[in-house]
Formats: structure tokens, sequence, C-alpha cells
């Protein structure tokens, strides 16, 4: 120590130790007193330093810091005694705490801390360990590491040397759940076109589970209730706990490499996401994914989603589910073989009956040559019977005809006579008539003379009338005389006056009488 | 021939029954040949007898080694 520092302790005890002489080295120092309730953590400073009780004397006046003076040891010394012990005294350990601190270094090695809520220690997991693991460490995650305390001399130091680490409690758990989930998603073990489909129709199939557990009961009732067909073959494993996911993985394989089976069941009952955890390794889910026999995930409950769910071709939400879903294709196919043979029977009597139909319709327009006759006799029938009716009648007629032409035939001399007869009567007739005509000609001139008679201008003079003439010409009105009194009458040309008077011949029915005229006085018009 | 194939065979002649277009002959055999395996199909999912065995192990030739299965009381 420097002489400062020396100082200073000395000084900050000498208030304490005015009467303690420091005691003669070859004193043993008594142990059994010695106060040793100063055990501070290893990375708490020295220099930092904490007042202290008189306690520290012992009995014997000495002062406990004298123990031990005999051998004085250098740091790397201690630390060398501690590291032996410490790794000596404690195996390898699981220990569970919350990771904090965590610093993944540029090396690839992890250093953290473990707390709980009332103290700490450091961690140190290195590459080679920690790329095994599942999961990506994160503050705050509660996990369970397995590994050895050592202690780090350089800076003595002592820690977990973490060989490996699991998550724990369920929120680390689902973190790593989801972490492994996202990876293996992206790394394409979910892809869907590469799910196998189920065969409709299996025989073999194989159920990986528990033999005492209750999904291999639940299983076999469906299985035994649903199909007779199907031949189960049990592979026992463990579904929980240390080692189950080997033995799963082993399972699998076995299933994959015997070429036996038709379809798996890898199917356990329900749990909590630690039981059911082995079904989220990823060894497990790997070995699913290379399986080559189709096989259905039926882990859990309902509600429960394991890793082995997404990988697999199928997944089901119980043991029961997956037992109905391997046997689905056997109840359909009863139905069906029910429907096939209904449907051949319909559609080969359906076959015969039109085959039938079309028979009797055939046989129906096929005319019998006795119906053929029969119909052809009844017309020839019917004609000839109307035939001979017309002919009847013609030959009525035909007599009737000639009946008469006979007759006429057989009487020409009466003929002869009616025509007489016939040609004296038109004669009679026709001289009557002539003579009416005749008669009524007579009449008629006869008539026509009295008229004529009648209209004689000289019978008027018989009644005693007179014709006036001059000149030989008549004169009908006082008009056709000229003032001079002579005759102008129609059409005559007018005389000169040197005409004497006009000299007028009356006739009368006996005579005449020549006049002259003295006056002439036209008869005014009424 | 397996049962698969019983099975497309069967679906098959119910088609071809359903369509109708053969001789009396052809459809004659073809029924004859469709109740028939149909029968077959029937008696094999019926009268089957279901087994329950466990895997013990996997012999030389690649074969299952099976044995009894039992249920356990848990």
């Amino acid at each position: 120590m420097s002489n400062v520092s020396k100082n200073k302790i000395q000084g900050s005890w000498d208030h304490l130790l005015t009467e303690i002489d420091p005691p003669k080295t070859d004193q043993t120092p008594d142990r059994s007193d010695s106060v040793s309730e100063i055990t501070l953590p290893s990375t708490v400073d020295r220099r930092i330093q904490t007042p202290v009780s008189s306690s520290f004397v012992k009995k014997d006046k000495t002062s406990v810091f004298e123990e031990g003076r005999q051998k004085v040891y250098t740091v790397s010394e201690i630390n060398r005694v501690i590291k032996k012990q410490l790794e000596g005294q404690h195996p390898k350990l699981w220990l569970k705490g919350e990771i904090s601190n965590f610093k993944a270094h540029g090396s690839g090695h992890y250093y953290f801390s473990l707390k709980d809520s009332q103290s700490q220690i450091n961690g140190v997991m290195f590459k080679t360990y920690n790329r095994r693991l599942p999961f990506q460490l994160e503050n705050g995650m509660e996990v369970v590491a397995f590994g050895k305390i050592t202690v780090y001399e350089p800076r003595g130091q002592y820690q977990l040397f973490c060989e490996n680490m699991e998550p724990a409690g369920a929120g680390a758990l689902a973190k790593a759940f989801e972490q492994l989930k996202k990876k293996l998603k992206t790394q394409g073990f979910f892809d869907e076109d590469k799910k196998k489909s189920l065969p409709p129709y299996p025989r073999e199939v194989a159920v990986i589970t528990s033999p005492t557990g209750a999904a291999i009961k639940d299983v076999l009732n469906v299985l035994t209730r649903r199909s007779k067909r199907i031949q189960v073959t049990v592979i026992p494993t463990r579904v929980q706990g240390d080692g189950a996911s080997q033995e799963i993985v082993k399972a699998i394989q076995r299933v994959d490499q015997l070429n036996y089976f038709d379809v798996v069941i890898l199917t356990r009952g329900g749990g909590s996401m630690e039981d059911l955890w082995c079904f989220n390794e990823e060894e497990v889910a790997k070995a699913i994914y290379y399986c080559q026999v189709p096989l259905v995930s039926a882990v859990g409950h309902e509600i429960d989603f394991t890793i082995s769910d997404f990988v697999a071709d199928l997944r089901v939400p119980t043991p029961s589910a997956g037992a109905e879903i391997v046997s689905q294709g056997e109840q359909e196919l009863r139905e069906k073989l029910g429907f096939f043979n209904q449907s051949l029977k319909r559609s080969f009597h359906q076959r015969i009956f039109n085959n039938k139909k079309q028979i009797v319709f055939y046989q129906k327009r096929l005319v019998s040559p006795e119906k053929f006759l029969r119909d052809c006799t009844l017309r020839v029938d019917d004609w000839s019977q109307r035939l001979i009716q017309s002919s009847v009648r013609f030959t009525k007629n035909l007599r009737l005809k000639i009946q008469l032409k006979r007759k006429e035939l057989r009487d020409p001399l009466n003929k002869l006579q009616k025509d007489r007869d016939k040609e004296k009567y038109l004669k009679k007739q026709l001289f009557w008539l002539m003579e009416q005509k005749l008669l009524h000609l007579k009449k008629d001139f006869q008539k026509k003379i009295r008229l004529l008679e009648s209209l004689n201008p000289l019978g008027v003079l018989d009644r005693g009338y007179g014709i006036l003439r001059s000149k030989g010409r008549v004169i009908q009105s006082v008009k056709d005389l000229s003032p001079n009194h002579l005759f102008l009458g129609k059409g005559a040309e007018p005389k000169t006056s040197k005409q004497k008077n006009t000299e007028i011949e009356v006739e009368l029915k006996d005579g005449f009488i020549s006049a002259e005229i003295l006056k002439i006085k036209e008869k005014e018009k009424l | 021939m397996s049962f698969e194939k019983k099975l497309s065979r069967l679906e098959e002649i119910v088609q071809k029954m359903e369509a109708g277009e053969m001789t009396l002959d052809e459809s004659l055999k073809l029924f004859e040949e469709g109740i028939k395996l149909s029968r077959e199909c029937f008696n094999e999912i019926n009268t089957a007898e279901q087994r329950v065995k466990k895997l013990v192990a996997v012999s030389e030739d690649g074969s299952p080694v099976l044995e009894e299965f039992e249920e356990k009381q848990t």
C-alpha cells in the first residue's frame, strides 16, 4: 500500500485505537473470537471503507485484522484458491433466473446476469453453446440455465458458465415459441404446398403417443367405432419432459423408414405450455417435415397450438378429431357405396325399361298381316258397296231413259198424228191471229178515215163555213191583207197599189161567190 | 385389385351406366361387374377385423415387429 493510503487508514482509526499496540507476531490469533462479519461481494471495491466498531477488538486486545498475517496472499493466489474451492465444490447445476444486462459480444459469446428479486449472478455462454439455442435471449426473459460455477481469476469474478438454457415461465415460453415459429416459417417448414394430403381409405394407421395417456384411449374409441378395416399400431413414446422430444423424433423416423403405414397420428392430451413443450422442439418439427408418411398432429386441446401442428400435413384440435379425420373416408365410403349400388340398379333398370317401351312401341306400329288384310277387306267392302249402289242407280236411270226412248220408238204413228194435230192447231192459231190483226187494222183504218174526214176542210163547208181566197190563195187572217186590200199572204211579195181592190173569192158548200173587200177591222186582242 | 382401384373402377362403371350409351350386352356385363365390385368393397369395410397392436421393434428386413396392445389403466 502506498504511504498515503496507509496514513489514511491509520488516521481514520487512530481516534479509536489509541491504546492498542500492535501485537507480537509470534502469537497465533484466536480465530474463535475473530469477527468475520465482513464478507464483501467480490465485485465490491475494497477501497470502500465501512465504519468500524469496537467489536473488532479481541479479548486479548489483539486486532482481528492481524489474523492470518503470517501468510499474506497475493491477489492471484487468493483468486486461485477461491477458484479451486468454488469450482470443486459445485458440480454442474440448473439455475433459474431472469436475464438482465444481456450483451451479445462481437465474438459471438453471450454475457449477461441472472437475477431474482434479491440478488444476481454473472453468466456467460460461449458461442459453441449458445448457437444451439432455439430461442433468442432477451432481457427480462425467465430461463433455466445449465452450467457450472466458474471463477474468472483475472477479474476475480465468479459466474455461471452456461452450457445450455431453456425458457421458463409462460412469458418466456411464449416468446421462445414465437421465435421458433417465425424461424421455421421463414425457412419454409410450414409451406402449404409441401403438405401431403391424407389417404382417403388408410388401412395401416400408426399412433405416436403415450401408451397410458387419455389420448390413446380417445383415439381407439373413435377408430373402433367408425371403422373395422383400419389396423392400428401404437408407437409408445413419452410425451412430456426430458428426452420426450428425442423419443418422438425416433418414433417418427421409424414410421418413415418402415414404409408400412398409410398415415400416422402424433397425439397427446391437454396440458400447459411446459407440458406440451416437447412438441415445440425444432428437432421434432424437422422430423415431421421430412417424414414421407402423411402426419396428423393432434396435440392438446382446441386452443393449444404447437409447432408440430404447423409443420404437420394436417392439424386437428384433439386426439379424437385425429381419429375421426383418418376414418372419415371410410364413413363417407359407406354412403358412397350405397349410392353406387342404387345408381347402378337404377340406371340398369331404367335402361331395360326404356328398351321395353321401345319394343312395345314398335310392336304396336308393326302392322300384322291379318290386320292389314282386315283393313283392306273393310275398304274393299265399303267401296264395292258404294260401287254397287251407284251402278244400281245408274242402271235404273239408264233403264228409265231407255224405256222412254223405247216408248217413243214404239209409237211413230202416234207421234205423227201428234205432229199433225199440232200443225193444224198452229195453223188455226195463225189464221185467227191474222184475222184478228186485219180486223184490228181495219178498225184502225176506219177510225183514221173518219178522223181524216172530220178534218176535211171541205166538210167545214158543210157546216156553213166559207173559205176566202185571193188569187187562189187562202186568206186566213186580216193581216194577210194590205191596206189596199191586196193580199199579202205568207211569203207573198207586196204588190204595187196600181192594182185595183182585191177581188176575193168565197167558196161555199155548193158554189163560189166573187166579192170585193170594203173594209177591214182587226179584232181586239183579249 | 387394391381397394382403391376397385373403388375407382366402380365409380367409372356407375358413370358409364348413367350415361347410358351402350349396347344391351355391354350394359349387362357392366352391371354385373359393378354389383360385384360394390359388394366386395362393402364387405371389406364391414367384415374386416380391427386389430390394435403396438410397435416393439424393427426387424432386419425392415418390417415392423408388432405385439398386442393392451390399454393400461392409468
